[in-house]
């Protein structure tokens, strides 16, 4: 369910206004190698106009930031796996191998014998481990 | 007066609970409130209303209590991943971004949701089993008893045995992580095409339309269970770290094909699969249960974590394990442990950082009968359904109880709102659906026209207490409806020819076909004046005029939705399914007179 | 964060869990790195890269 924006807190101004910026400087990078007109200097001087706008009128530009935001999500969704599957790699995968070379397994896989194991009492309720 | 609030969450099923000088005040699970069923975020909305039902604010709570240690359950997380390594890597990217934006330091979470909480109010932390221990064995009638956990997984532990003694509850010896028997359970409803850690119900249900079968070769192969009551899983079958399933190559292989998609229709081979991991289920808990019995010595059982809501292993442990006497805590999953962390910090002893209030035992139990939710006022009740533009009559109550006895004499389907809101899974009176047990095609009507699910899933029967015993094999009472007990032996009608599969559901078995299960069992509630005297003078009043003192009593809500909670919640349900009559609060309402053929619904629609 | 890193620094002393650290530690940062940059006053400027 989703409900139109109610609140807008100043906080909000700001990063609706600011989901614009970043277009904006694709833009201007995009300016200096020349597959888009215009001077990069007038995209550097858009850019705190269409933060002030964003401020101003936020609900003109909020299917904009709305939009921005979903991308951005998304794109941090991939590259946060992508970062995470790659610390799996290089850090837990080899460290799990160099365990077992000293013989330490950290989950017990065995299929024979009981299970049970001593309880060691309930540790401080202050302690969050 | 000291308040203590407990919270579970951010896994599934999250909920809060409060208590007041340790009387459980208030209990509330956060799905009913979000209407988005087994709502996993954390509890804001619950925890609001628990305090708004004792009129207090967070300023005044003498402590907090989670529901688990979260350095501990991370770092076995971590643990898990090493011993699991290389496997797992899909499962560790989107598993610890997760735990790193938001479930590791509870103490920042706790107190940024809570901006009014005192400086110095302390945060707690129980373990998971902790939690669920204290939730079984504090609200319970016994001064001392065998408490016995299972569920899925905790920080390590998947079971663990207790004794609990007075305000003490020490704990003796546990199972751990990767053998758990909730775990092998949510393993086979993912197989069989259900949700993980909701569709676990739907398996139980499937399995008397199935033979046991497999049970041989998953106790060689799967599952090994020993002398002592322990048991151990074969990994080589499962893959706890998958993401969609729980079950790997190798088990679609022997177990005759790849996991059954929802959409997909139900075979043969899936009803055989539920009925095995049913028996091995129920034969691996009686094993443990045995076990309790040793390690304590004591005549009580009580039980709690999510495999405690397996309802016929209930029945089971009753008639055939050890004990003569067993309370199970009726919010037995994940909601529960939010009571249970409170009451652990209540009765803990104070060099651990608890109250150390001591314990008296009430003769019924402390949960109130479960009715531990908010409860609108008529005039609440009224404004709503003024404003969704309904046609309603304000009765006196006993005007209602007449006009609603006679709607389900006639056939109808009844929406029964009353009183505070059901704590835990079932729904016992207060936030009901009804209808007449003696009616044949009512068990089909209900699932298909109101409720919207599959036809075999059975419904359970309300009686009067006292009158239980005409009806069904079941010592003692069953207030809670967790304890499948047969149909006594007067009410049953035998079968000429037994049909086959679903075919089976269409055979009258007992005077009370509706809530009848094709094996000749019922999921009792026994309804007693104390607990619920609205619903038992419901019931009374329905035996005077039938001499029949049962009801059946079904959730109201439709399939995907969570149990309603307000007036609103059950207009919009009423409304958008084929339920004949509401009476919410002192308001009655009948379909034919409402405005409205169809109304937007509140709640966010979870697939299964 | 502070009483976080504490917090975890008497658990694995308590558990003798030390080889955990390094591992803990790292993803810690990570975690840090990812929790700022989604949820700070600068989040809204870096959605194009992350």
């Amino acid at each position: 369910m989703s409900r139109p924006e109610t609140i807008r807190s100043l906080r909000d101004r700001f990063a609706i206004g600011a989901s614009l910026i970043p277009p904006v400087a694709l833009l201007m990078i995009a300016s200096r190698a020349g597959w888009v007109p215009g001077s990069p200097r007038a995209y550097l001087a858009a850019m705190p106009v269409v933060l002030g706008l964003g401020m101003l009128f936020p609900i003109f530009v909020e299917p904009w930031h709305r939009r921005f935001s979903r991308m951005r999500a998304w794109l941090g969704g991939r590259l946060v796996f992508l970062l995470f599957l790659g610390v799996y790699g290089v850090a837990v995968v080899p460290m799990a191998f160099l365990m077992r070379l000293v013989g330490q397994r950290p989950i017990d896989l065995s299929r024979s014998g009981s299970s049970w194991v001593r309880s060691k009492g309930f540790g401080s309720l202050r302690d969050p481990f | 007066m000291h308040y203590v609030l407990g919270i579970s969450g951010l896994y599934h099923d999250s909920a809060a609970a409060l208590l007041g000088d340790g009387r459980i005040l208030a209990a509330v699970q956060e799905e009913r409130l979000s209407r988005r069923k087994n709502d996993a975020r954390f509890p804001e909305r619950a925890i609001q209303s628990c305090l708004d039902q004792a009129g207090i604010t967070a300023g005044d709570l003498a402590a907090v209590a989670f529901y688990e240690k979260p350095i501990l359950k991370f770092s076995r997380t971590l643990e898990v991943f090493l011993g699991w390594a290389p496997r797992g890597g899909r499962a560790f990217a989107r598993a610890i971004p997760d735990w790193l934006g938001g479930r590791l330091d509870l103490r920042g979470r706790i107190r940024s949701a809570l901006p009014k909480l005192r400086v110095d109010c302390p945060i707690l932390f129980t373990t998971h089993h902790e939690a669920h221990a204290a939730s079984a064995f504090f609200p319970s009638p016994f001064a001392e008893a065998a408490i016995l956990t299972v569920d899925g997984v905790g920080e390590w532990a998947t079971t663990t045995i207790a004794r609990g003694s007075g305000a003490t509850i020490e704990p003796l010896e546990e199972i751990q992580f990767p053998h758990s028997l909730g775990l092998l359970y949510s393993a086979f409803t993912a197989y069989c095409g259900f949700r993980v850690n909701s569709g676990e119900y739907k398996l139980m249900g499937l399995a008397p339309y199935g033979d046991p079968h497999w049970v041989e070769t998953l106790l060689e192969e799967v599952v090994s269970l020993h002398e002592d009551g322990s048991f151990r899983l074969n990994l080589e079958y499962l893959d706890p770290l998958a993401e969609d399933h729980l079950t790997n190559e190798r088990f679609h292989d022997r177990f005759g094909g790849p996991p059954r998609r929802p959409d997909e229709p139900l075979e043969k081979r899936h009803l055989d699969l539920a009925r095995s991991i049913q028996v091995v289920t129920e034969r691996a808990l009686l094993g443990l249960v045995r076990r309790a019995h040793e390690q304590t010595g004591s005549a009580h059982l009580c039980l709690a974590g999510g495999v405690a809501l397996n309802c016929v292993a209930n029945g089971r442990i009753l008639r055939e394990g050890p004990f003569q006497k067993l309370w199970i805590q009726p919010a037995a999953g994940d909601a529960g442990a939010a009571l249970g962390a409170a009451l652990a910090a209540w009765h803990g002893p104070l060099d651990r950082g608890g109250f150390g209030a001591p314990r008296i035992p009430r003769a019924s139990d402390a949960m109130g009968g479960g009715f531990l939710g908010p409860e609108e006022t008529p005039e609440a009740v009224e404004a709503s359904l003024k404003r969704l533009d309904a046609v309603w009559e304000r009765l006196a109550p006993e005007v209602l109880q007449e006009r609603v006895v006679e709607a389900l004499i006639a056939g109808k389907v009844v929406g029964w709102v009353q009183g505070r809101m059901e704590f835990g899974p079932r729904a016992l009176g207060h936030r009901s659906i009804l209808g007449d047990p003696r009616s044949p095609d009512m068990q089909s009507r209900m699932n298909l026209k109101v409720k919207f699910r599959e036809s075999f899933r059975p419904f359970a029967p309300a009686v009067l207490a006292e009158r239980s015993a005409e009806f069904f094999e079941l010592t003692g009472e069953s207030p809670y409806m967790l304890l499948v007990a047969p149909v006594a032996g007067a009410q049953r009608i035998p079968v000429a020819h037994e049909a086959e599969g679903l075919d089976r559901l269409k055979q009258v078995r007992s005077t009370l076909p509706a809530v009848t299960h094709v094996d000749g069992s019922v999921r009792v509630q026994t309804v007693d004046p104390d607990r619920n005297p609205q619903f038992y003078a419901l019931l009374k009043h329905f035996e005077a005029k039938t001499g029949c003192p049962v009801l059946i009593n079904t959730s109201f809500n439709v399939r995907g939705e969570p149990v309603v909670g307000s007036a609103e919640d059950a207009y919009r349900c009423f409304i958008n399914s084929q339920i004949d009559v509401l009476a919410v609060g002192p308001c009655y309402l009948e379909r034919e007179r409402q405005l409205h053929a169809a109304l937007p619904r509140s709640f966010e629609a979870i697939p299964d | 964060m502070g009483s976080l890193l504490r917090d975890f620094a008497r658990f694995l002393s308590r558990e003798k869990k030390w080889w955990l650290a390094p591992l803990i530690l790292i993803l810690l940062l990570l975690g840090a790195v990812v929790v700022l940059s989604s949820s700070s006053a600068v989040a809204p400027f870096l959605y194009p890269f992350l």
